[in-house]
């Protein structure tokens, strides 16, 4: 393990803005059955508030996750070409090349300077990315989405991804497919929905459609406004 | 309950707070969940992706 490198503060700050960080690690079995201290596990809840068992020295990482990205058929394995560890690669997201990679054991400053000289590169190859907080914020919009469907709770869904939608200014732009994505989620959900209320009658069909109307607003100038406003009853 | 946004789900669960039971989490750099959703968010940010492959002590 290279704790003076991943668990430093210096670099946990700036990879934080800086990298995307992906871990493998060899001989995931032999740990397994030496019963290793860096296979300990904690216990907490995901952000959907489901129960997870994560690595403690690798936090937010499953022993499942780990197993998988580490093993002989995942993409990763096609840098490392079974050298020596430890390892370090720094890869184009755009291309998926290699940029360069250097083994054995790096400090915290080398680190740094190798990804900001390819983190220049890669800006003037592709231009300035999206900062990491609105990548952050559009996951958690999709949470609440995610969440608000569970529930079928159309207005908190709209909502959220009304929010979502505001990433999109600048310098977020390239988030736009991302939320179009999540756009279509909602609508493919709703759209059953607004099934299952044309099909109902009385005094059950009357609150649904109570609920729908204070939909309408967000729901402007998309495909199901028309709809939704006819079981409102206000077309 | 289905999981409609992977990508999202991955890049939050960073925030999940810690019960009681098992090991503390160590101050560790965060980790990509997996190969897929490394990409995505390294092509968006524009930066390296940052490959460390080491073995336990």
């Amino acid at each position: 393990m290279h704790r003076a490198v991943l668990h430093s503060a210096k670099y946990i700050k700036y990879a934080r803005d800086n990298a995307v960080e992906v871990i493998t690690m060899e001989e995931i079995d032999v740990a397994e059955a030496k019963k290793s201290k860096d296979i300990r596990t904690y216990k907490t809840k995901d952000a959907y508030g489901d129960e997870v068992e994560y690595l403690a020295e690798f936090p937010g990482i499953t022993m499942e996750e780990l197993k998988r990205i580490s093993a002989d058929t995942a993409p990763p394995i096609e840098y490392m070409q079974g050298g020596k560890i430890p390892y370090h690669g720094f890869v184009d997201p755009h291309t998926l090349k290699e940029m360069e990679s250097v083994r054995g054991k790096r400090s915290v400053a080398q680190m740094i300077a190798l990804i900001e000289k390819h983190k220049k590169t890669l800006k003037e190859k592709h231009g300035a990315g999206i900062e990491r907080k609105h990548w952050r914020s559009a996951g958690q919009r999709e949470i609440e989405i995610d969440l608000a469907l569970a529930k079928s709770d159309f207005l908190a869904a709209l909502k959220a991804h009304d929010a979502m939608a505001l990433l999109v200014k600048r310098p977020a732009a390239a988030l736009k497919t991302r939320i179009e994505s999540a756009f279509e989620v909602i609508e493919s959900d709703l759209a059953k929905h607004l099934d299952t209320v044309e099909a109902m009658n009385g005094p059950e069909r009357k609150n649904a459609a109570k609920k729908i109307k204070k939909l309408l607003p967000l729901l402007k100038d998309t495909k199901l406004e028309e709809r939704a406003k006819a079981i409102a009853g206000t077309k | 309950m289905k999981k409609l946004f992977p990508i999202g789900a991955m890049v939050a669960v960073a925030a999940a707070i810690a019960l009681a039971g098992g090991d503390k989490p160590k101050p560790c750099v965060a980790f990509a969940k997996s190969w897929e959703a490394a990409c995505a968010e390294a092509k968006l940010l524009c930066c390296p992706i940052v490959l460390h492959s080491h073995g336990f002590n």
